[in-house]
């Protein structure tokens, strides 16, 4: 479907709902739950218990907030994966405030045996600024090729190559970054 | 870390999706639309009975406005007793018939104007007014644009002609 296509249709799809249309609602949930579900779990590092808390926050902040989704700026699941993305980002927050690490002689007291992949993947993935984010998510959650994503943000291949080299270089330098503060030499 | 590690770590080994999250999620925001539905519905009710109240108070308002302008119009001026009011034409002309000297005039007047302007009943109110001038002679110099329909005020200049001509020929 082309944009102009999905703008309209999500249009009227918004308008149904903000009229109290349950049926509209039951239709975009369905037709978009999966590939959110998918993003937030890669968001997640694949742990399922803390992807399904992050996607039910993430939609009942999206149907208290339909009114503010313009589809004329961004797709629905764009929208909804930006929701998912705050609620992520504050979930880590409320984290950190609740058990800070403590230097324990001169070591952290949460060890690196201790310390979960999943939980740093998602505290790399977080750390990543938006354009990283994005070109990782494109490959790795949506599965689209170079010249696919090239298409999709109006770039050459050339530069999504580069986008996506510079994209895993930091976010492997994060992660071994997060690997060395929980387990310092 | 190599780039196969990496792949490793970013790539989505087929998202499984827990059972029920779903319908789950989909029973608890398929609520909240509901509720907008069920919120909108009543803020409609509201807003139309909010509109019928309105409604009647500005129609009470205007029925009592006519009200206080005809208290101080001319129209009062000309005092129709209260059972004149709701009798027909042809009733009024009756009545006209059997009433002294004094009031016979101005019932035939009053059914006049009513067959005029009633009815439509030109004749009737020419009869009407021709008796209410041999009532009261005099009334054929009082002419009122303000109170007198055309029929009327054709009649009292014919009078007043007859009358000059009687003169004249006297």
């Amino acid at each position: 479907m082309n944009d102009a296509g999905r703008v309209q249709r999500e249009t009227v799809w918004r308008a149904a709902v903000l009229s109290g249309d349950a049926n509209a609602w039951r239709a975009w949930h369905s037709e978009t739950f999966a590939a959110l579900y998918a993003y937030a779990l890669w968001r997640c590092g694949g742990r399922n218990e803390l992807a399904d808390e992050v996607v039910q926050e993430a939609w009942l902040i999206a149907v208290r907030r339909i009114a503010e989704f313009q589809p004329a700026r961004a797709s629905f699941l764009t929208w909804l994966r930006a929701i998912v993305g705050n609620v992520i980002r504050n979930q880590l927050r409320q984290k950190r405030r609740r058990t800070p690490t403590v230097s324990l002689n001169g070591t952290h007291a949460i060890s690196a045996s201790s310390a979960d992949r999943g939980e740093r993947i998602t505290e790399t993935l977080a750390s990543l600024p938006e354009h990283y984010e994005a070109v990782l998510r494109a490959k790795y959650v949506d599965g689209c090729t170079v010249e696919e994503i090239a298409r999709e943000r109006s770039e050459s291949p050339k530069a999504i190559e580069s986008l996506l080299t510079r994209a895993r270089q930091a976010f492997r330098e994060a992660f071994e970054r997060d690997e060395s503060k929980r387990c310092p030499r | 870390m190599t780039d196969n590690e990496l792949d490793d770590l970013l790539k989505l080994e087929g998202p499984r999706i827990t059972t029920g999250i779903s319908e789950r999620i989909e029973k608890q925001t398929t609520r909240v639309v509901r509720l907008r539905a069920w919120r909108r519905r009543a803020w409609t009710v509201f807003a139309m009975a909010g509109c019928f109240g309105l409604g009647i108070a500005v129609a009470g308002l205007l029925r009592r406005e006519p009200a206080r302008a005809i208290e101080g119009s001319s129209l009062i001026a000309l005092p129709t007793p209260a059972p004149i009011r709701s009798l027909t034409p042809h009733e009024l002309e009756l009545q006209a018939e059997q009433a002294g000297d004094a009031e016979r005039a101005r019932i035939y007047l009053v059914a006049g104007r009513r067959y005029a302007a009633d009815r439509g009943d030109w004749e009737s109110a020419m009869r009407c007014y021709r008796h209410a001038l041999d009532a009261a002679p005099g009334e054929v110099e009082r002419i009122d644009p303000q109170s007198d329909d055309w029929l009327l005020i054709a009649l009292k200049i014919e009078r007043q002609k007859e009358k000059e001509n009687a003169i004249s020929n006297d």
